[in-house]
């Protein structure tokens, strides 16, 4: 059956489950507002609601999540234009003409513009993930363990892309997860590893870590802050007239295309694809002089190119078990709460699943379009909330959530400490992604590569006999030693110490 | 607030500026620790099998590496980062800023210790009624009839979202068991 037949029958069965739909535009809703907030990022939305899955059905579950997913990034947007202040790092790209246009009177047609934008860029990404998905799967099922260790390899060789300002602290912060990541049992023998004698810690625990990280950290560094209160400005028309919006289609398709392909490369996220997507349009643009000042086109360009990494994003994530980037890391957790495993058995195993999930992320980014235009003026008032409301809030979701993980007050402390650990991170720029990345690779590279090494008898001749094995460990230094060279290339150009740029 | 971001924290700014050499010896503390103890891990049946404590001790050993190299630059840059401290100084004379408020990060994770603590004695009902209401006047939202409105609120929401819709059997108390 292709494609388009499964993806029909997908919708078919999303239809039949009202309750699947109903947390969607949940997920969808909580996901604009978080995104909304200032300080509240789509990976903590995510960390925040996914303990709330738990007791659902796996499409139920894992529908919210994407809600959550889709709705954080564009939500983003929303405080970028009306405020200036991005409520996720890929908006603020978006603020740059956003809040001029509202400057100008013009705060309403740019907000319809980012919401027609990011529902375009959206849905074409899930349609490319749709189809370029199964035939990874299918090459994926190939692989053996020694194959599966590379791939970890090259999941935990993306901390380098992702490890910020500092390369050094990045990779610190990854090895830290990898260590930990080996507490729990040995997965060859069954061995019990630094669990000091709690059964507690026989599994990682890295769902209440992600929570702590990400969602606890985040409130922590956010009680620091001051107020954040601006006047907001009157919105005005919300939908563009068609003879403006048509001079932006092609801009919003070439920043979709530049957005999925972005989203696919592991390490980098929306924040690099609105840039990007942003760049391109200003480059390609006849009036290149009017970008910064309040150019509409900068607006569609940043929020195709930001919401089109969604779908270019699940795509390794579905079909390799690889996650790109923080999100999608923490998305991956849900699916194995779920009792699914990511990577080419799902798309066999659970074929159904998954493209009833598909159909269910196109409904996800019609809801984004519904909910997004409708709400627009609510939400404007809903930003506004004194962090002094919000912070006791989450953290108290935290607190509850992490305890219906296991219904253990162990795990909630595990949490805790990680989110205290996560505010120091955040204080002394040690990046939390590499940290979370590795405790999830962690455990498949070392159980892949002992089984490899068992049926190798013993030898190391796998690393470099095995085609794919080899081309993906060599994909895997270059992408780790990439930003080394490009960074040291450029403090030798501005005649910096080379060695200054690992730091 | 306005206050004098120098003075304001002083302890705080003297960590930070050594916090380069401070984390990488307590990690490495910890991954030699690590490697000790990995020794006493067993190998399996398997003859192949290189052992339980083989990646605990390789991750320990790329962790030591790590952090003497972030130390050793910490300490190459020592003369540039005090002539920018004595910039820095010399401008905050000049200059006043907002100063992050760290004693309110403090206390708010001392509270949600001491909540979690409290949390199988007190249940968690009146855990979250004292942990909301007390934050918010914390962080400076500070109203006699809103502030336990709100907690009351949230406490509920949460309460009927996880004790009633998920059936997770959140701590009632020794006092109301």
């Amino acid at each position: 059956m292709t494609e388009l037949g499964m993806l029909a029958d997908g919708a078919l069965r999303l239809f039949s489950q009202p309750l699947a739909m109903l947390l969607a535009v949940l997920g969808v809703t909580v996901g604009i507002v978080i995104g909304a907030l200032p300080g509240l990022s789509a990976a903590m939305g995510v960390a925040i609601l996914l303990p709330f899955t738990f007791g659902m059905d796996p499409v139920s579950g894992l529908l919210m999540i994407c809600g959550v997913y889709f709705g954080g990034v564009y939500g983003g947007s929303i405080t970028a234009i009306l405020l200036k202040i991005p409520g996720t790092p890929a908006a603020a790209a978006t603020a740059i003409d956003g809040y001029a246009l509202t400057q100008k009177g013009l705060g309403g047609i740019a907000l319809g513009t980012a919401t027609l934008s990011s529902f375009t860029g959206g849905t074409i990404s899930i349609f490319i993930l749709i189809f370029l998905a199964p035939a990874l799967a299918g090459f994926a099922l190939r692989f053996s363990a020694a194959e599966s260790f590379a791939l970890a390899v090259f999941g935990l060789s993306i901390i380098a892309s992702i490890s910020g300002e500092s390369l050094l602290k990045g990779l610190i912060a990854g090895f830290v997860g990898l260590l930990v990541s080996s507490i729990g049992l040995d997965p060859m023998g069954g061995f019990p590893r630094f669990t000091g004698g709690f059964t507690e810690l026989m599994t990682v625990p890295f769902v209440p870590v992600m929570i702590g990280l990400f969602a606890a950290g985040e409130a922590f560094k956010s009680a620091e802050d001051g107020q954040i209160r601006k006047e907001l400005k009157a919105i005005g028309r919300i939908i563009p007239p068609w003879s403006i919006f048509r001079k932006l289609i092609v801009t919003i398709l070439r920043s979709t295309g530049l957005g999925t392909i972005i989203g696919i490369i592991p390490g980098a996220g929306a924040d690099i694809a609105a840039y990007v997507a942003y760049n391109e349009a200003k480059r390609f643009s006849k009036t290149p002089e009017n970008f910064g000042k309040g150019e509409l086109s900068g607006v569609a360009a940043c929020e195709s190119g930001a919401n089109g990494c969604t779908g270019g994003a699940l795509l390794p994530m579905l079909t390799l078990g690889i996650p790109g980037d923080s999100v999608t890391a923490i998305m991956l957790g849900a699916l194995v709460v779920q009792g699914l495993q990511p990577g080419p058995l799902l798309f066999k195993d659970h074929g159904d699943l998954v493209f009833t999930l598909f159909a269910g992320m196109l409904f996800c980014y019609v809801m984004i379009l519904i909910i997004g235009l409708g709400s627009l003026r609510i939400i404007g008032k809903i930003v506004q909330m004194p962090k002094a409301i919000l912070i006791p809030i989450i953290l108290m979701l935290c607190v509850v959530g992490t305890f219906a993980i296991s219904n253990s007050l162990f795990d909630v402390g595990i949490m805790l400490v990680a989110g205290v650990v996560g505010y120091f991170m955040q204080k002394w720029d040690y990046p939390a992604s590499p940290v979370v990345l590795a405790l999830i690779m962690g455990p498949m590279a070392e159980s892949n590569f002992r089984r490899a090494m068992a049926m190798s008898g013993g030898s190391y001749d796998f690393l470099y006999t095995r085609p794919i094995t080899a081309v993906m460990l060599l994909v895997a230094i270059v992408t780790l030693l990439a930003p080394v060279v490009m960074r040291m290339r450029r403090h030798y150009d501005s005649g910096a110490p080379v060695l200054d740029a690992l730091p | 607030m306005k206050q004098r971001s120098g003075q304001s924290t002083p302890w705080l700014d003297r960590i930070g500026r050594h916090i380069d050499l401070i984390v990488p010896v307590i990690l490495s503390l910890v991954a030699a620790a690590a490697i000790v103890v990995s020794r006493g891990f067993p190998k399996t049946a398997v003859s192949t099998d290189i052992g339980a404590g083989y990646f605990p001790s390789l991750y320990s050993c790329v962790l030591i590496v790590l952090c003497t190299l972030l130390a050793t630059s910490h300490l190459l840059s020592r003369p540039q980062r005090a002539a920018d401290a004595t910039a820095q100084s010399a401008t905050a004379d000049h200059e006043f800023k907002d100063s992050p408020q760290y004693f309110k990060t403090a206390i708010a994770i001392v509270a949600t210790f001491i909540s979690l603590f409290l949390m199988p004695v007190a249940g968690f009902t009146l855990v979250s009624l004292a942990y909301m209401s007390g934050a918010m006047w914390l962080f400076g939202f500070r109203h006699r009839l809103w502030n336990p409105l709100i907690a009351v609120m949230v406490t509920v929401a949460l309460y009927g979202t996880f004790a009633w819709g998920l059936q997770v059997p959140l701590p009632v108390g020794v006092f109301f068991e």
